[in-house]
């Protein structure tokens, strides 16, 4: 084994190199992790600046004042159509109504028509939200008079009525099932293909380097250790290598996310498998091509990030234009990312299990071509050696 | 009688268009040291690469210890050991996780490697290095653990492919006596170099190499006598009549003769008192002179008078 312990000892001086990706990687991971949006929809209320003219000034009138001021902001503007219009204009007001006056007189004869007289930008959503919000009120106030209620007392269950607020939470289903996400752990697994490519690149392309840089190739290949023996070394120690960096990120997600992963999370972790060996496989395609030694970082980068940027890895892929999309078709992480958004729900692309076994295979052609491009590529330099 | 070590017939390795070796044949007696010497690119580093069987051939058979040697034929591989050109060490790994690492791969008993490994640690003197990665060290001393590593398995055959190379004087003779020790403790040797003064000084026999081909094949004295020229003597003088060298020119063994204004050079192919017959040519005729030296023929010669170029200019 000792082409082996040599990979093992290569390996572990370039290391750190990878480590710091590594470590880079899992701090940003657990940040965003503990400060990201749980994917869940919420729902609040708008609030809107809103300025009340009360030419009525009675007890009705008042009310509904302070009912406007508990649900948006009440903000003041000179009552002057300048003002007004600039105050619009410059969206220092939503929504300007004034409380004509009689309007506690005509509501008590249960008349709700033409109280108010309003200025709002035309067609604005602002305008319909509050002009539903007065109706209601003044739809609610007329209710409990006609009911026998007194005024005070109308108004008063009025307020107290429109105050509830219902809660609501949202939830998808998919056939029949509650969906899992979308959920802050795919996003973990979003980044992984960056992350994968460059330690691969950084870390083992140098190891391949250096056990085939031609004077030490040539002095194994003048000892006793046979051909096979040492590719089959060789292949050990990347695949131990690959398996290691693999679990630490599977590992480092589990413990990031509270524990063992469940349901489709299975899905994304055999996704990242199959990144990974790609990932494997395109850094031995680089060795391969015998680059010099300080140009591998470059290369790292140029991959890393050039494959992560085209392919949606760190904006999503329904962001980029058709152009990139179908040049992105071409690298493998588009299909990783387009599993992983199948699995994340965050495409809305309903979730299929041949659908994800689809893109999986493609990316597991990929690896494929990728191991054969090596192959080829190796005997070429072979018989150029000769 | 002496056991054939290598034995190659008919070496023809062509690269497109250029022929590196051209009918090459060779053969190393066990114990020799035997020299390949050549100016660049005249075929060396191959001749060793299809030794080795690290490069196909086109034409020919390569032999050693009486078997043929094929890339798959780790039996003689286990007796071979090999320091190229350039050096070939781990900088990740320490000196000794070098050595160690290279005769692991030959042996594979810890203990008896443990043993082998200190061996060669102590024959290239590298015992206060052990812990220093190889950036760490000088030029000789990285070449040194160079040797070290192809060594340290004690190997039959040992091939060093210019192991001297941008290596300080004090170094090379280290190198140079190391080479020498390991012959005398059993080892055949085949060492490659331009350096003609280092074929001189080590090898046993040596081939001379040009364009791919043997040119020369012998010991130091068996390739100087292929020169027509057995000696030049120099002497110092600052004018001499034409009568007088043309007195010279009819001494016995003298074939050219020549004033550059300064020395008077005759050179002289074989007989012996020529120096002495000169001198008394130029006491009979009252003429004074300065230094006088004598200058045998180097292997540089012997490649001047085959190829009709220098060995030294071939290699700029």
């Amino acid at each position: 084994m000792q082409v082996f312990n040599a990979f093992m000892k290569v390996l572990r001086k370039r290391i750190g190199t990878a480590m710091i990706w590594v470590v880079i990687f899992l701090i940003i991971s657990f940040t965003i992790a503990n400060n990201a949006d749980t994917g869940k929809l919420k729902f609040e209320s708008t609030k809107m600046d809103i300025c009340v003219f009360d030419e009525d000034n009675t007890e009705a009138s008042k009310a509904l004042t302070e009912f406007l001021g508990k649900k948006h902001n009440i903000v003041t503007v000179e009552n002057d159509k300048d003002h007004i219009l600039d105050a619009l204009y410059y969206g220092r007001a939503d929504y300007i109504m004034t409380i004509k006056e009689g309007y506690e007189q005509k509501l008590a004869a249960g008349d709700t028509e033409e109280l108010f007289t309003s200025y709002h930008v035309h067609d604005s959503y602002e305008a319909t939200l509050a002009e539903n919000l007065t109706n209601e009120y003044v739809g609610t106030v007329n209710a409990y008079l006609i009911g026998g209620e007194e005024m005070s007392s109308a108004l008063t269950k009025t307020e107290k009525a429109l105050s509830q607020e219902v809660k609501v939470t949202t939830e998808t289903f998919d056939k029949g099932k509650k969906s899992d996400g979308p959920d802050e752990k795919f996003f973990y697994f979003q980044y992984l293909p960056y992350v994968f490519i460059s330690v691969m690149i950084v870390a083992l392309c140098p190891v391949l380097l250096k056990l085939n840089q031609k004077e030490i190739k040539h002095r194994t290949n003048c000892s006793c250790i046979t051909a096979r023996s040492q590719s089959a070394q060789i292949i050990l120690g990347s695949t131990v290598f690959v398996l290691a960096v693999w679990l630490i990120f599977m590992i480092a997600g589990a413990v990031m996310f509270g524990g063992i992963y469940t349901g489709r999370m299975w899905y994304a972790v055999l996704n990242s498998f199959i990144f990974i060996v790609i990932s494997a496989g395109i850094s031995i395609l680089i060795s391969a091509f015998s680059p010099a030694e300080n140009v591998v970082n470059v290369i790292a980068n140029i991959i890393g990030l050039g494959m992560s940027f085209l392919c949606g890895v760190f904006v999503e892929q329904n962001l980029l234009g058709d152009g990139v999309l179908n040049a992105a078709r071409f690298l493998p992480a588009f299909w990783y990312i387009k599993a992983n958004d199948m699995l994340a729900g965050t495409t809305g692309e309903v979730f299929s299990k041949s659908k994800l076994f689809e893109y999986m295979g493609i990316e597991a052609l990929f690896a494929v071509a990728i191991f054969a491009a090596v192959i080829i590529v190796m005997k070429v330099n072979h018989d150029k050696a000769d | 009688m002496e056991k054939t070590v290598v034995k190659i017939e008919n070496l023809v390795k062509r690269y497109k268009e250029l022929i590196a070796l051209d009918h090459f044949s060779l053969e190393i007696k066990e114990g020799e040291i035997f020299g390949l010497l050549g100016p660049n690119g005249s075929g060396k580093t191959t001749t060793i690469n299809c030794l080795l069987s690290l490069l196909s051939f086109d034409k020919g058979t390569v032999e050693i210890f009486g078997e043929k040697m094929t890339p798959v034929n780790y039996r003689i591989k286990k007796d071979i050991g090999v320091i190229m050109q350039n050096v070939a060490v781990f900088d990740e790994m320490t000196v000794y996780e070098n050595i160690d690492y290279f005769c692991g791969l030959y042996i594979t008993d810890k203990k008896v490697r443990k043993q082998y490994v200190d061996d060669a640690v102590k024959f290239v003197g590298l015992e206060d290095f052990l812990k220093f990665y190889p950036k760490k060290l000088s030029g000789g001393l990285l070449r040194r653990l160079n040797i070290a590593c192809g060594i340290a398995h004690k190997p039959k055959l040992i091939i060093l492919d210019e192991p001297t190379v941008a290596v300080d004087p004090q170094s090379r003779n280290k190198i140079l006596e190391g080479i020498q020790e390991l012959n005398k403790n059993g080892a055949t040797i085949i060492y490659t170099s331009h350096y003609m003064e280092e074929i001189e000084q080590i090898c046993t026999r040596i081939a001379i190499m040009d364009k791919g081909k043997k040119i020369a094949e012998g010991t130091t004295d068996q390739l100087k006598k292929m020169v027509k020229n057995t000696e030049t003597e120099t002497i110092e003088i600052l004018d001499i009549p034409e009568a007088v060298m043309e007195e010279i020119r009819d001494l016995p063994h003298v074939y050219n003769a020549s004033h550059d204004g300064n020395d008077l050079v005759i050179s002289c192919s074989g007989g012996k008192h020529n120096l002495i017959r000169i001198l008394q040519v130029l006491q009979k005729n009252e003429l004074s002179f300065g230094r006088v030296y004598t200058t045998l023929p180097t292997l540089n010669d012997v490649f001047l008078e085959i190829t009709g170029t220098e060995l030294r200019d071939k290699e700029d």
